[in-house]
């Protein structure tokens, strides 16, 4: 019956591992350059026929679809929670349309990621074990969904 | 083309007794902006005889029962069979051959027989009660912590974009071409296909919307531990219902 079903476990699991990547002391160089190979890579084989909206206007009324797949990454998660919790400076909306901008991930994937941590962030604090970001965390991301009117379909 | 609909239409308890929702939930309660409580789980595609009866009124339980069996590791126990057996005990004399004998069912008539002695054969849910469909926040707090919400429409022929059974996003259309008849939807699901009603759109449609209160629902992933007031529900409970 389950084949594609995440356990609360797994998804605590998820969230985890997301921060305990953003604790590693990577070089930003080798991410920056990492990001600029994968998307010079995707240019080159799409040219500019991206199937997905690339730029922070498409961020409003967009349509998502959400899959196992695209929140389980855990680069994009670590880079989503940086924005949320605002450990990148500067507002945390700017940061995510940068991380579109940048070419590193789609709308799809920033906004799928965004409505998972706001979810896993609800839970934790209606079950008391929630850190003090996770506060920071629901508050900027449903503020993010709401002003920018995204419709999970 | 779309399917037969089966929503009689709105229907409020002469005496008031509805419980509203909004009055147990607590005001601490965290809830993202939007959830989708079937994420990550097998997709219900089976329409239960909807599309070809026009049950919608138990079909949305029906989905409602089944999405918890999978919440707890079981097998369906609500099938096509057993809406149509509920649908037929719910309107007496109902011939799918005689379109007079089906006078199609109200929600609150529903919700009432699930509360009291249940449907389907199963256990009865704790309680239920009206959602403010026109308060996106309240729609989606009870979404999250009960399990989604059942949204009564009068529904149009067409949405944004294009007819109403096949797209999968129900936007506003500037022609909407008419309204089709009564339907009940539970959480983005109708005729066991994904359906995603836009906030515009459940103003402009949406008549009612009820929340199921099932402990077997609001259990699991640490949803409900501090959002319910229990123990008001059921004081309430008993007051409209002695």
């Amino acid at each position: 019956m389950k084949n594609q079903q995440i356990t609360p476990e797994q998804r605590a699991s998820l969230l985890t591992g997301n921060r305990e990547l953003l604790g590693h002391h990577t070089d930003w160089r080798w991410n920056v350059l990492g990001a600029l190979i994968v998307a010079l890579t995707f240019w080159g084989f799409s040219g500019s026929c991206k199937t997905t909206p690339t730029t922070p206007d498409s961020f409003y009324d967009v349509v998502v679809t959400c899959t196992v797949d695209n929140v389980k990454n855990p680069q994009a998660g670590a880079a989503v929670l940086a924005c949320l919790t605002g450990a990148v400076g500067g507002d945390y909306s700017a940061c995510l349309a940068g991380l579109v901008t940048a070419g590193t991930w789609t709308v799809e994937e920033v906004a799928c990621i965004v409505r998972a941590y706001a979810t896993s962030s609800a839970q934790k604090l209606n079950a008391g074990t929630a850190l003090p970001a996770d506060q920071t965390v629901l508050t900027n991301a449903n503020a993010w969904i709401r002003a920018h009117k995204v419709v999970y379909r | 083309m779309i399917p037969k609909l089966g929503l009689a239409g709105h229907k409020e308890d002469p005496l008031g007794r509805t419980l509203k929702i909004k009055d147990f939930i607590q005001p601490t309660f965290a809830c993202p902006a939007d959830c989708d409580l079937t994420f990550g789980m097998v997709a219900d595609t089976d329409d239960l005889r909807n599309a070809s009866i026009g049950l919608c009124a138990l079909a949305g339980p029906g989905h409602f029962e089944r999405w918890t069996d999978q919440l707890c590791d079981r097998e369906p126990r609500v099938s096509g069979a057993s809406v149509e057996r509920e649908y037929r005990l719910m309107v007496p004399g109902f011939d799918p051959d005689l379109p007079e004998t089906d006078t199609g069912l109200y929600a609150l008539d529903v919700f009432k027989r699930w509360r009291s002695v249940g449907l389907f054969g199963l256990p009865p849910i704790r309680a239920f009660g009206q959602v403010a469909y026109n308060n996106p926040d309240e729609v989606v707090k009870a979404s999250f912590l009960l399990g989604g919400v059942f949204f009564c429409f009068n529904l149009p022929y067409k949405v944004k974009a294009g007819s109403i059974f096949e797209a999968d996003v129900w936007d506003v259309a500037d022609d909407d071409g008419g309204i089709a008849g009564g339907h009940l939807v539970w959480n983005r699901n109708s005729w066991g296909m994904r359906k995603v009603p836009t906030p515009a759109f459940i103003e402009r449609y949406c008549f009612d919307a009820f929340a199921a209160v099932s402990a077997e629902a609001i259990k699991k992933d640490g949803r409900a531990f501090s959002g319910l007031d229990l123990g008001g529900l059921d004081e309430a409970l008993q007051l409209v219902t002695a």
